[in-house]
């Protein structure tokens, strides 16, 4: 299930959203254009409530895990009044610590990666 | 066989004096506003010399024209992709005097002076180049900038000791195949369907220069005011009313002849593309130019919408003549594969009287053989025909030949008229061919110099212009 | 209690839902945008003002399809900082640049360094990046070093007809897809600063739209940038350019609507041409710091939530 959102987010607000520019615009292609914001905003959203949720139902184990997800997200959100850490690219490398194989490493080294050089 | 139809060009160099009168008159009537002090859309350049701008000739220095990359036709600007327009410098600072202080100047022991002032910024300048440097007495080592001088002639004009000069005046070619049209990346530039001429649309240009750089003859302009470029548009609304451009009528020397010349435009980028750029020329004139006394062509031609009277004048025409029937008017550098549609009759040299038996000396002796001409021959391939002799000795034999002729018919010596005939049967003309060129080229009237169709606005009902576009794209 | 596989994403789904119907928004899922501050009375135009938030740097490339190519692949970036004060917004552009050229008399081969913000003109769809589309166009300002700012539109021109194009103040015939928009619509300011081997270039328009053709700021919007760097003999085509960037507003922090503030005198003084400014009201809900609160709430609801269900 949680997969199913992931790859719906992604694919709605990270691909068919980009492309859709070269879609011609007409009102039946703006209501779904307009569907896919939605509907993309919407799991979005259910990705976030969502992840947290098992996080928690991971109980005390994931503590360490759950408290650094929400002091990165709390520090990521802090961007709305000026502080600009953005850290949460750690998350999936910590995350690997816990969740020991190869995938989630990858990920892992994939976003480090990523937040090193951007 | 696509048939279209342009009021082409022919200079005679060998009537030109030098005067710079069409200069004058060009920018008097066209480039004498802001931003265009410094233009000259019709120069006259004293060669040997640099030209104007300064060596233009040499593309390797400013990548105008097309080349052959890898046999297909392509721009040079391109190839290199270096798009640079030549600067201030290339051209040069334009002047004029402080002419006001002659008049207010208060008395003193000196004579007022009248200072050259800038025409960029109207500061006092001190005036360092020119237009034809090398022949304003102040730029005589300039002679050897001329990329034509070969390593050879430039070490015997170095030794001072045949040394030659012409007069060089050009314009905008409106080429057949120009690769300013081609370089425009916003198609500012467009070709008239119905006579050829090249613009620049002054609404479409954003001033991008790659024109300037694209044009291997600089005939495009920047107006550095207007920040949009400019060129010589033949006096199109004179010749739209069968008038002639001011260059032409104002001509001191009656150098210049207008006239109609058919041209095929499915042969254009054929005939750009070949290879072997000796062979350009000839290709030009024989498969890209065609015969208005043809019957096919004449069909052809009605067929594409060219009007009666357009053919006609295509049959009047002195260009056609001098072009494709007598063959002795070249293009400009057809090495640049533009197919420039104005020519040059090749100078005769002047007459060599270094003779130890000038006195009584046979006319025939008088006039050099063609290979003896004081202007080498290579120079004047190297400009006219990319370097094919053979071509500009014809040219020039057949000159030759109409002097003896004429000079036969008016002077009573002993064995001129046979030689008249060895002569022209060495051209290659008939006696009626030399009176025709006699005429055209030594008295020809107003008349038979220009013959130009007046536009009949035949295209004003073409759903392309109804659109908003003028011209073809 | 029904298994965790369905019950968590049921219950992800439904806050998800209730979530967005109430506008609220996760930043941390969401793609970076620059967000626009706030400022109170004049914005300022010297680059070295204290007011400017820290810049986004945004990656510029260029083409590399069609006549005209680069000799060589142009990869270099302009940083953007934008404030805005209810009706007005200033952007500082700055990129590096090691020579100054700017147009002047005689520069027959001086082509000025330049650059270009480009906005979308209608909200329904993100235009093609490459100065939109006749169905689609863009509204573009173009500063140049020695020539000034101009407003333009790119696109537009020939899907009109000339009825709609007089109406419009433009032409009525177009000679080019990108055209100057009337002089009414010439409400841009630029102040432009060369040093150190960079542009800082300020650029101040309003926030709403003077002219059809030419886009409200008034809500969250997009932005494309280009500079061209004279020296490499960069004009029209020949140049670097972004995709789109977001672009959020910064609301004020009490919620009440509040009318647009009239432009401070020293702003006024300087604007050439009279406008008149479509009424922005930058509707205020949610203050920024709530934006945080609201997040962490929320996902330290849900954590609790998980804990709570979870299977002894």
């Amino acid at each position: 299930m949680y997969l199913f959102f992931l790859v719906l987010e992604f694919f709605l607000n990270r691909i068919l959203n980009r492309f859709w520019i070269f879609v011609p615009a007409t009102p039946v292609t703006h209501a779904l254009f307009v569907g896919i914001q939605w509907v993309g905003f919407v799991s979005m959203l259910a990705l976030y409530v969502y992840s947290f949720l098992l996080l928690g139902h991971w109980g005390r184990r994931a503590l360490p895990l759950t408290a650094a997800a929400l002091i990165l997200t709390a520090m990521d959100l802090a961007s709305y009044v000026g502080i600009y850490i953005k850290l949460l690219w750690l998350l999936p490398l910590f995350s690997s610590l816990f969740f020991r194989n190869k995938l989630n490493l990858a990920f892992g080294v994939y976003y480090a990666a990523r937040g090193v050089v951007g | 066989m696509n048939v279209r139809a342009q009021i082409s060009m022919v200079m005679n160099l060998d009537k030109c004096i030098g005067c710079h009168t069409c200069s004058v008159t060009c920018k008097n009537v066209w480039t004498n506003r802001p931003g265009a002090e410094y233009m000259w859309w019709n120069n006259v350049e004293t060669r040997p010399g640099p030209g104007y701008p300064r060596q233009w000739e040499n593309q390797d220095r400013y990548n105008g024209g097309w080349a052959l990359d890898g046999g297909k036709l392509k721009l040079r600007i391109e190839i290199k992709k270096d798009y640079k327009p030549p600067g201030l410098d290339d051209y040069y600072e334009p002047w004029t005097y402080e002419y006001e202080v002659l008049f207010s100047e208060k008395q003193t022991d000196q004579q007022p002076v009248a200072r050259p002032i800038s025409l960029i910024d109207g500061q006092p300048m001190d005036v360092s180049y020119g237009p034809n440097w090398n022949d304003d007495l102040a730029g005589t080592d300039l002679l050897l900038e001329d990329p034509n001088l070969d390593p050879l002639q430039k070490s015997i004009y170095a030794q001072f000791k045949d040394v030659f000069m012409m007069y060089l005046p050009r314009i905008c070619n409106h080429c057949l195949n120009p690769s300013c049209l081609a370089a425009c990346p916003r198609k500012a530039i467009y070709k008239r369907e119905e006579d050829g001429i090249v613009l620049v649309d002054q609404s479409r240009c954003r001033g991008y220069r790659y024109c300037v750089a694209a044009c291997p003859y600089k005939k495009v302009y920047y107006n550095w005011k207007t920040g949009k470029s400019e060129k010589c548009i033949l006096c199109y609304p004179r010749i739209e009313a069968g008038q002639p451009t001011v260059c032409s009528l104002t001509c001191v020397g009656k150098i210049r002849y207008m006239g109609v010349l058919l041209y095929d435009a499915d042969k254009v980028l054929d005939v750009a593309a070949e290879p072997d750029p000796t062979r350009l020329v000839r290709r030009f004139i024989d498969e890209v130019l065609l015969d208005p006394f043809d019957p096919n062509i004449v069909s052809a031609a009605r067929s594409a919408g060219i009007p009666d009277d357009w053919i006609t004048a295509a049959r009047r025409s002195p260009v056609y003549k001098m072009v494709k029937k007598w063959q002795v008017a070249f293009p400009l550098h057809p090495e640049f594969r533009t197919l420039p549609m104005v020519f040059y009759v090749p100078p005769l040299s002047p007459v060599v009287t270094t003779f130890e038996r000038t006195y009584g000396a046979k006319i025939t002796d008088v006039f050099p053989r063609v290979s003896e001409l004081r202007i080498p021959i290579k120079y004047l391939a190297s400009m006219f025909t990319a370097g094919d002799t053979a071509l500009v000795e014809q040219a020039l034999k057949k000159l030759i030949a109409v002097r003896i002729y004429e000079r036969s018919k008016n002077v009573a010596e002993p064995g001129l008229a046979d030689k008249a005939k060895q002569a022209l049967a060495e051209a290659g003309l008939t006696e009626q061919d030399a009176e025709e060129m006699y005429r055209l080229f030594a008295i020809a009237r107003y008349e038979d110099r220009f013959v130009i169709p007046t536009n009949p606005k035949r295209y004003v009902n073409q759903p392309q212009l109804k659109a908003g576009m003028a011209g073809l794209p | 209690m029904r298994r965790p596989e369905l019950l968590f994403p049921g219950i992800a789904l439904a806050v998800a839902v209730v979530l967005a119907a109430l506008g609220i928004v996760v930043v941390t899922a969401q793609e970076s945008a620059v967000l626009v501050k706030f400022v109170n009375g004049s914005l300022p135009v010297d680059p070295a003002s204290p007011l400017w938030p820290k810049p986004a740097d945004v990656p510029l490339t260029s083409q590399t399809l069609v006549y005209p190519l680069a000799p060589a692949v142009e990869n270099r970036a302009v940083s953007v900082a934008a404030v805005h004060n209810g009706t007005h917004i200033a952007f500082l552009l700055t990129w590096k640049d090691a020579t100054q050229d700017a147009a002047k008399p005689g520069g027959l081969d001086v082509f000025p360094d330049a650059v270009v913000v480009q906005f979308p003109v209608s909200r329904a769809q993100l235009p093609y990046i490459c100065m939109g589309t006749v169905d689609n166009p863009v509204n573009i300002i173009y500063w140049r070093a020695g020539v000034g700012v101009e407003n333009l539109v790119a696109g537009a021109g020939y899907g009109l007809s000339p009825q709609q194009r007089e109406a419009l103040g433009l032409q009525t015939t177009p000679t080019s897809p990108v055209e100057l928009l009337p002089d009414s619509a010439q409400v841009v300011q630029a102040y432009a600063v060369y040093k150190d081997g960079a542009w800082y270039v300020v650029l101040i328009r309003p926030l709403g739209s003077v002219h059809p053709l030419m886009s409200s700021l008034a809500d969250d919007f997009s932005a494309a940038f280009a500079t061209w760097d004279g020296s490499k003999g960069e004009r029209g085509g020949l140049k670097a350019t972004s995709g789109w960037v977001q672009f959020r507003l910064e609301r004020r922090i009490f919620a009440a609507p509040q009318p647009t503030q009239p432009a401070p005198t020293t702003m006024t003084a300087t604007q050439t041409s009279a406008t008149t400014v479509t009424q922005t009201y930058v509707v205020e809900t949610t203050p920024a710091w709530a934006w945080v609160v609201i997040g962490v709430l929320v996902a330290l609801l849900a954590v609790v939530a998980g804990l709570a269900l979870r299977r002894r």
